[in-house]
């Protein structure tokens, strides 16, 4: 069993081969997407399921021959937060999302520091990516499994208070 | 000889009261007569006007000393006035001729201000029309104002001339003038010997008829245009603007009227008053102009410069930021030996990219006509291309092939022919840099798993690389823009928005160092996958450095 699935969004492949290597080393399961529209395929295709997103923020919205999910001539400058937009669309919670990027638009950046767990500037150190991706996957887990947790007490209560209700009636 | 005795005591005294007294005969008054007293309050002089023939008889007359008469006629605008006197210490005709000149001027002085007086209102009338001219930054609103504003004052200005704009110009104002002067039989183009005649004359211009010219050629004019003495037009060059050459065009209607001829004086300083106004709020309009292009391209070039240093730095960041990654890879024990061997390799390929980009940029930073005049690094030498062509596409394979599985080839077989058969002298870094970011290109362009195919061809003329790939195809509206400075078509914008644009700038900056030539051909096909070829050409003939 994996220790969590990473999606990694960068168009700059000789930049994520060796965060790839990394994790793989790591017994993560990557995946990755080098524009908007791909990623949003591969999160359709695995149902928004994933532990972490590694996401450029200057990822451009299609690649050459790629048909753009997003609409033409949307600024690509912005194709990190326009793929972010389109993810709450459709899955409310969203994905934990590790940034990594050289855009300096403090107007872009403020944006990002809404939803991002980390902001990674290149060039950035392996380790300390590694150990983000660490952090915020557990941290999601451990989200995830209270998330469960309480759902199922909220459920039994429910189904508690019904009965007492029933017996009531 | 005539000898002149002094008339005793007795000065005629002209003062004011003897020109109310002409004016009131210029009133039209068919017959008025009056009395001029001297100092003592003794008449010395009778005045009488009789249908617009005025006589001023001096005391001499009535004291019938006609010895030292004199009689002096002079023509006081509609008027002829007679004087007749006995004069002082003078001789009669020199201090006839003094009166004579001194009424004239006066009473022309005294006329022009009755018709100032009743200029005022004209002038006030054209003054709150041109208060409505604002200066704008906007020229065309400004001309739309004037021609607005000329509308508005031509029904005003038409008692007194009009205002007329070279030919050759476009100015509403032509537009305007043309039709209030359609109600003159036909405008005369004034050559530049009348102009300098006419200016010459003033300010007695107003005094000008054709047969005082003395200018054959102008008179030779006016008569071919037909319009005899009925009609004078002058023009007095008045500046608006360098460009446009406006003139002042003045239509004398019939110059045996001298009355107005007095008034055409005035006439002109109101029109220079007009075209004074309009120049200077077109003045302050050009300048408005130029405040607010002076602010848009500073707010250009700040936008530029942000961008430009945006996108350098993205660029340069992104290959330290894996240079970093992978030498931090070799050090993680968890990540495998063949991986570690295969980062190794790569590692100096992004540097050599890296250092590339970083060339590109100085070169791009100094100015285009120059961009390698000064430079240390242009060496020219007979280079054999093939070695280049390998070593480029070598250096380029990694990032060809991360990028969705692209090859670069370079067909050898070609190469090594073209390297036979001629020999070309090159600057080897810049050439390699061009070829580079052909290659660069190519790999960003093309459709995932497709080949990147360099050649090389000679016949007598030239010897030519090409790079060829299967991908978006190049706007042929868009195949200009591309070897400019930062000009990308909007595909590649949308594609690699980090992108500087300077990639092919540079290839054509290295192939005019050349004296070679750089060139694309888009060969679209039914699937939208156009064949893109870039050739670069040198011209072997002039290949002799």
């Amino acid at each position: 069993m994996s220790k969590g699935k990473i999606l990694i969004v960068e168009d700059q492949r000789l930049l994520w081969i060796p965060i790839q290597s990394a994790l793989e080393a790591r017994e993560y399961e990557v995946h990755w997407a080098t524009s908007a529209t791909e990623a949003l395929l591969v999160l359709h295709k695995y149902k928004f399921k994933f532990d972490v997103m590694i996401l450029d923020l200057m990822v451009p919205l299609r690649n050459v021959g790629e048909n753009t999910l997003f609409p033409k001539g949307g600024d690509s400058r912005r194709g990190g937060l326009i793929l972010y937009e389109a993810i709450k669309a459709e899955a409310k919670e969203g994905i934990p999302t590790i940034i990594i990027t050289v855009v300096t638009d403090p107007e872009i950046r403020r944006a990002a520091n809404g939803f991002a767990h980390q902001i990674f500037t290149k060039p950035f150190s392996l380790k300390e990516l590694l150990e983000a991706i660490e952090r915020v996957s557990q941290s999601n887990k451990i989200y995830h499994q209270l998330k469960e947790k309480n759902g199922k007490a909220a459920k039994q209560k429910a189904s508690k208070k019904s009965s007492r209700g029933g017996k009531a009636r | 000889m005539t000898k002149w005795e002094p008339l005793n005591s007795i000065v005629i005294n002209i003062n004011e009261e003897l020109f109310r007294i002409i004016l009131r005969g210029l009133c039209g008054d068919n017959w008025f007569s009056c009395e001029i007293r001297d100092r003592s309050d003794k008449v010395i002089a009778q005045f009488y006007t009789l249908n617009g023939n005025a006589t001023l008889r001096g005391l001499a007359i009535e004291k019938n000393a006609p010895i030292y008469l004199e009689r002096i006629r002079t023509r006081i605008g509609n008027v002829n006035v007679i004087v007749d006197s006995e004069l002082g210490h003078k001789p009669p005709l020199e201090a006839s001729k003094l009166i004579a000149q001194s009424i004239e001027h006066r009473v022309e002085r005294i006329l022009l201000d009755r018709q100032l007086g009743v200029r005022d209102d004209h002038a006030q009338k054209i003054d709150s029309i041109l208060d409505q001219l604002t200066p704008s930054q906007d020229i065309s609103t400004f001309w739309e104002q004037v021609n607005n504003v000329v509308d508005q004052l031509c029904p005003v200005i038409g008692a007194i001339g009009g205002m007329y704009v070279q030919p050759q110009s476009n100015s509403p104002i032509k537009a305007a003038s043309i039709n209030y002067f359609s109600l003159v039989d036909q405008i005369v183009e004034i050559t530049p010997q009348m102009i300098t005649v006419l200016t010459n004359a003033r300010p007695k211009i107003i005094k000008v008829t054709i047969s005082d010219l003395g200018n054959s050629e102008f008179e030779k004019v006016i008569k071919s245009q037909g319009l005899g003495r009925t009609r004078l037009i002058m023009t007095v060059p008045l500046l608006l603007h360098p460009d446009i050459q406006s003139r002042i065009l003045f239509v004398i209607d019939d110059l045996g009227d001298e009355r107005h001829l007095l008034s055409i004086e005035e006439d002109l300083k109101l029109l220079s008053i007009v075209v004074g106004r309009i120049s200077t709020a077109y003045s302050t309009s050009i300048r408005l102009q130029e405040q607010q292009l002076i602010a848009l391209q500073k707010d250009r070039l700040v936008h530029e410069k942000t961008e430009y240093i945006h996108v350098i730095t993205h660029q340069l960041l992104q290959p330290l930021g894996s240079l970093v990654l992978y030498c931090e890879s070799l050090l993680d024990e968890q990540i495998g030996f063949e991986k570690k061997q295969q980062y190794s390799r790569w590692i100096p390929s992004i540097a050599r990219s890296w250092a590339g980009f970083v060339y590109t940029v100085a070169w791009a930073s100094r100015r285009e006509d120059d961009i390698f005049q000064d430079s240390p690094d242009v060496q020219f030498k007979a280079c054999k291309i093939t070695p280049i062509l390998i070593s480029c596409a070598i250096d380029m394979q990694p990032f060809a092939q991360e990028q969705q599985g692209k090859y670069v080839t370079v067909d050898t077989e070609l190469c090594e022919y073209v390297d036979n058969s001629a020999q070309v002298k090159l600057s080897e870094l810049h050439i390699r840099q061009a070829i580079m970011n052909l290659i660069h290109n190519a790999i960003k362009y093309s459709f995932p798993k497709s080949t990147i195919a360099i050649r090389a061809y000679v016949d007598k003329h030239a010897m030519s690389i090409t790079v060829e790939n299967i991908g978006i195809p190049i706007q042929v509206e868009e195949q200009n823009i591309i070897f400019t400075k930062g000009g990308r078509t909007n595909l590649a914008r949308e594609i690699d928005p980090g992108g500087t644009g300077l990639g092919l700038f540079i290839v054509s900056e290295v192939m005019k160092l050349h004296d070679g030539s750089v060139s694309v051909h888009c060969q679209a096909n039914p699937k939208d996958r156009s064949k893109t070829t870039f050739v670069l050409s040198f011209p072997l003939h002039l290949n002799k450095r």
